[in-house]
């Protein structure tokens, strides 16, 4: 039954000669095969047979949108406390996410403005809000503390492969990652475990805004 | 190709993903039927700012975006043309999606967020899903509600209902007719999410289930990358072997993938 809870993918390729598996994982631990083509590669079952078993999360929630949400949940808090009960009109809110979303890649860890508080003046209502640098880096490392534990614990999985005499080479992508907080934790876990620097896609695709 | 990324989610991934899902699916029914007919593909991804959506053709072999035709300048979440994810269910002010005209004066989520109160029916699935998600919070009160429910469910109706119309128009332009639909999930979506989607996507293209198809987005994400960016990751003939780790830090999940590449001169994904 737990297999309809818990439907995780997780896909190897050899791409020569093509085999190309799916592999079901369930929230126990428990591996499906399914091998949806032609089996060609001799090497192809090792290898999921090496990944498979610590692979049980293929994803997990967490991201730049959360930290955004958090703080946000923050703000409004703060004027509720404020205006002894009366909530913030979407539009209001609606303002103050769109001006965090604008400084986000320079606030948090890590980032340029990483001692700076966040600060949002509304115009009507009149209020002025700031939230604190410290609890600004905070927000961001809770909203992505199940994503980087993840990447970590893929990061040193991986490097497990690096015996067999074959690079090995680890691709990051995502609106998350342009965080420098996000490219100095995962450049951190790859020196842990003496892989190469990560390559960023946005580095090589290149930023277009 | 256009490429462009905007501040939310993974656009790079979800741009290229689109081309993407597309040259997965051609190359699948190639394997499966083996004669290149004239195929066109419609790929659907929809992100937590925003739905990006194209079609692939086989003959001539193509890529083209598929746009919002109305265009939104208020947001500088995602790029004009994309379509805004953003649903309003909350309120019975008017219609539950709005497309690219976002009214600011009303409580809005991300349909993405919508299949989490639509598929988990136990409030304590539910509930764990909220620590992960926890924008997704906001639906919890009214999950029970049917006329709630009914009204989140016509949120993505809309959603899909104007990716359609939008398609349609450009099928009509070009020619061609969708012969199957290429849809992008998050990794940890399980078979109810899928069910719940193929079920919209049939209402709304009004088209058989047997030519909808799921693909992973980091999956996506990484043939695209390979296919179309070998150079920019130094994939040549000279390391004919490489395992690679793909990893996706969208807005909303973190998802990753493991490849082993080998053999540049041959297809590297021969799916």
């Amino acid at each position: 039954m737990s297999y309809a809870v818990c439907h995780t993918r997780f896909l190897t390729y050899e791409a020569q000669n093509s085999g190309t598996y799916d592999i079901l994982l369930s929230e126990d631990g428990g591996a499906k095969f399914y091998r949806m083509n032609k089996p060609h590669g001799k090497k192809l079952a090792c290898t999921a047979q090496l990944l498979a078993p610590v692979t049980n999360q293929a994803g997990v929630g967490g991201g730049s949108e959360s930290w955004e949400y958090k703080l946000g949940q923050l703000c409004f808090g703060e004027y509720l406390h404020h205006s002894s009960g009366s909530e913030l009109l979407p539009r209001s809110k609606r303002d103050i996410l769109e001006d965090f979303n604008v400084k986000k890649r320079k606030l948090g860890p890590d980032a340029p403005w990483h001692d700076r508080d966040f600060i949002h003046e509304l115009q009507e209502p009149q209020w002025k809000v700031r939230i604190h640098a410290s609890q600004v880096k905070q927000l961001c490392k809770d909203a992505l503390r199940q994503p980087l534990l993840l990447a970590e614990q893929q990061i040193k999985i991986f490097s497990q492969l690096g015996g067999r005499g074959v690079p090995l080479m680890i691709v990051v992508s995502g609106g998350s990652a342009k965080h420098p907080y996000v490219q100095e934790q995962l450049k951190a876990y790859c020196e842990k475990y003496r892989l190469p620097v990560p390559r960023f896609s946005h580095d090589f695709i290149g930023f277009f805004e | 190709m256009r490429e462009h990324v905007g501040q939310e989610g993974s656009p790079i991934a979800n741009v290229s993903q689109q081309a993407q899902s597309g040259s997965l699916l051609v190359n699948r029914r190639v394997w499966a039927v083996d004669i290149l007919t004239s195929v066109s593909n419609l790929s659907i991804d929809i992100g937590s700012s925003s739905t990006r959506a194209g079609i692939f053709t086989l003959d001539p072999e193509q890529f083209m975006h598929v746009e919002c035709r109305t265009k939104d300048h208020s947001s500088c979440r995602y790029q004009p043309g994309e379509f805004s994810s953003n649903c309003y269910p909350f309120d019975d002010n008017g219609p539950t999606y709005l497309g690219g005209q976002p009214d600011p004066s009303r409580q809005s989520i991300s349909a993405k967020f919508i299949f989490y109160a639509l598929t988990n029916k136990s409030d304590a699935i539910f509930r764990r899903h909220m620590l992960d998600y926890p924008p997704a919070e906001a639906l919890q009160h009214r999950n029970r509600e049917p006329a709630f429910r009914a009204r989140l469910r016509s949120g993505l109706v809309g959603l899909l209902t104007t990716v359609r119309d939008s398609a349609r128009q450009l099928c009509k332009v070009m020619n061609f007719s969708i012969q199957s639909i290429a849809l992008t999930i998050p990794a940890q979506w399980n078979l109810d999410f899928e069910a719940l989607y193929r079920e919209l996507v049939v209402e709304v293209f009004d088209c058989s289930p047997d030519t909808i198809f799921f693909y992973t987005e980091v999956e996506a994400l990484a043939h695209t990358l390979v296919t179309n960016h070998a150079g920019e990751l130094d994939l040549s003939v000279e390391h004919p072997e490489l395992f690679t780790l793909f990893m996706d830090f969208g807005g909303h999940n973190m998802v990753r993938t493991y490849n082993v590449l080998r053999g540049l001169s041959h297809t590297l994904f021969n799916i």
